[in-house]
């Protein structure tokens, strides 16, 4: 009943780092678009 | 006794894995009763864990006497809910509607931590590729965001419900958030020194104004959905729960997204998850894989927002340091995740209050690592 067949590359590592590194410079890029558009919020429409 | 036989004749179908999966589901049960943990979705998924693996079972799918299919209640719901990332995708409307972003709002540097404490799952990602697809190491880096529905919705949409694996993504995505109190602390404490721990940060709350509260969502809606369009429903569906909390003049709506809605989708979420918990599909040695493999990415993505924390500090003039502990918050998993920040804090100094910064980082935690859940679904999907 075992379906053992998944493979063991080790270079795999290596070569998907590039997607981690894009994968964190979206998050980043993505959360500082929104924390300029909060700031900007918060200033023009913050409680007089 | 052709009576006994026709009564106890699916008695021989019960086997070893049949067993097993039962003590499994019984584990479930025993964790979520006597232990506490998120006990609204672990209870479902070990009953429906037994209810799946008894042979023969009539809550799925199965082949008649006379050769015909003959749909069962929990595969019917599963391909009603699941297949298609309804039940998800509901839900999150319910967890929308129960997050107050005003902390997050107040002091918005904290969005930051939640992007760093994301690091987990591409780290993940790119362990879990050594022994599996791009597609499963990617299926399989997302329970790093300790986030449930959103690795329903990845999973589901980059393996389709009928991959081998989906089940045990799902099992450990629940259950490694339910062990957010045990996983963390010890990281947090190997990473950071007493000192550290010590930090007190300024408490001053900054006044937030409803329209803010009100052009949040929908503008963080506009931004993720830019950038990752095809998995727009992910975080429209969370921010549209918000919007109805935030607005003003939906109380009872609010209201019954974040108790009744919520409430009758986890019940049924929990128990449909069930669906791939069968022993055929679970009893694989790639389980325990993926199993470790959640944990890395828990652990990972712990790491990420505290040391993320630390380099910023280097950069920080004396009075203005943060207390490190704070970056772990952003692994999402709210509110167990903040909570367990401050209890940490508490415990080194009963003066050192640092919820409201917790869980800032942690409802940052929550909008992240939905957006790496688009991400993710933008690269593979």
């Amino acid at each position: 009943m075992f379906n053992f067949d998944f493979t063991f590359n080790p270079m795999d590592f290596i070569t998907s780092l590039p997607i981690m590194g894009k994968g964190m410079l979206g998050i980043f890029l993505v959360i500082m678009v929104i924390y300029v558009t909060i700031v900007l919020l918060t200033k023009i429409f913050k409680n007089k | 006794m052709t009576i006994f036989k026709d009564l106890f004749f699916n008695v021989i179908n019960v086997d070893i894995p049949t067993v097993i999966m039962w003590l499994i589901g019984g584990l479930l049960i025993y964790l979520a009763i006597a232990k506490d943990m998120e006990p609204s979705l672990l209870l479902p998924m070990g009953f429906g864990t037994i209810l799946v693996n008894i042979p023969l079972s009539g809550a799925i799918n199965q082949m008649n006497s006379a050769g015909q299919e003959v749909e069962g209640a929990i595969e019917t719901l599963f391909n009603m809910g699941i297949a298609n990332e309804l039940f998800p995708l509901i839900l999150f409307i319910g967890i929308g509607a129960m997050i107050d972003f005003t902390p997050v709002l107040a002091n918005p540097k904290l969005m930051i931590f939640g992007a760093a404490a994301q690091f987990g799952i591409f780290f993940t990602f790119c362990l879990a590729n050594i022994f599996f697809t791009d597609l499963e190491a990617a299926s399989i880096g997302i329970i790093g965001a300790a986030d449930g529905p959103t690795a329903i919705v990845v999973a589901n949409q980059l393996l389709g419900e009928d991959s081998a694996i989906t089940g045990a993504i799902m099992v450990a995505a629940y259950s490694y958030m339910a062990l957010v109190p045990i996983i963390q602390p010890p990281v947090i404490k190997m990473l950071t020194t007493r000192k550290e721990r010590l930090i007190r940060m300024d408490n001053k709350n900054a006044s937030v104004s409803k329209l803010t509260k009100i052009l949040f969502p929908i503008v963080v809606t506009i931004v993720a959905g830019v950038v990752a369009p095809s998995s727009v429903s992910l975080i429209g569906f969370l921010m549209f729960g918000n919007l109805i909390r935030e607005c003003g003049v939906l109380d009872s709506l609010s209201e019954t997204a974040q108790k009744v809605l919520a409430n009758l989708i986890t019940i049924f979420l929990g128990l449909t998850i069930a669906c791939q918990m069968e022993a055929e599909k679970f009893l694989q040695p790639s389980t325990l894989l993926i199993l470790g493999l959640g944990l890395f990415a828990f652990i990972f993505d712990t790491a990420g927002g505290v040391i993320f924390a630390k380099i910023l500090n280097v950069f920080l003039p004396k009075d203005k340091k943060i207390n490190p502990m704070i970056g772990a918050a952003g692994i999402s998993a709210f509110p167990m995740s903040g909570r367990v920040v401050h209890k940490l804090g508490l415990e080194e100094d009963n003066q050192n209050f640092l919820l409201m910064h917790s869980i800032g980082v942690n409802v940052s935690g929550q909008i992240a690592s939905v957006i790496a859940g688009s991400l993710i679904l933008s690269f593979f999907g």
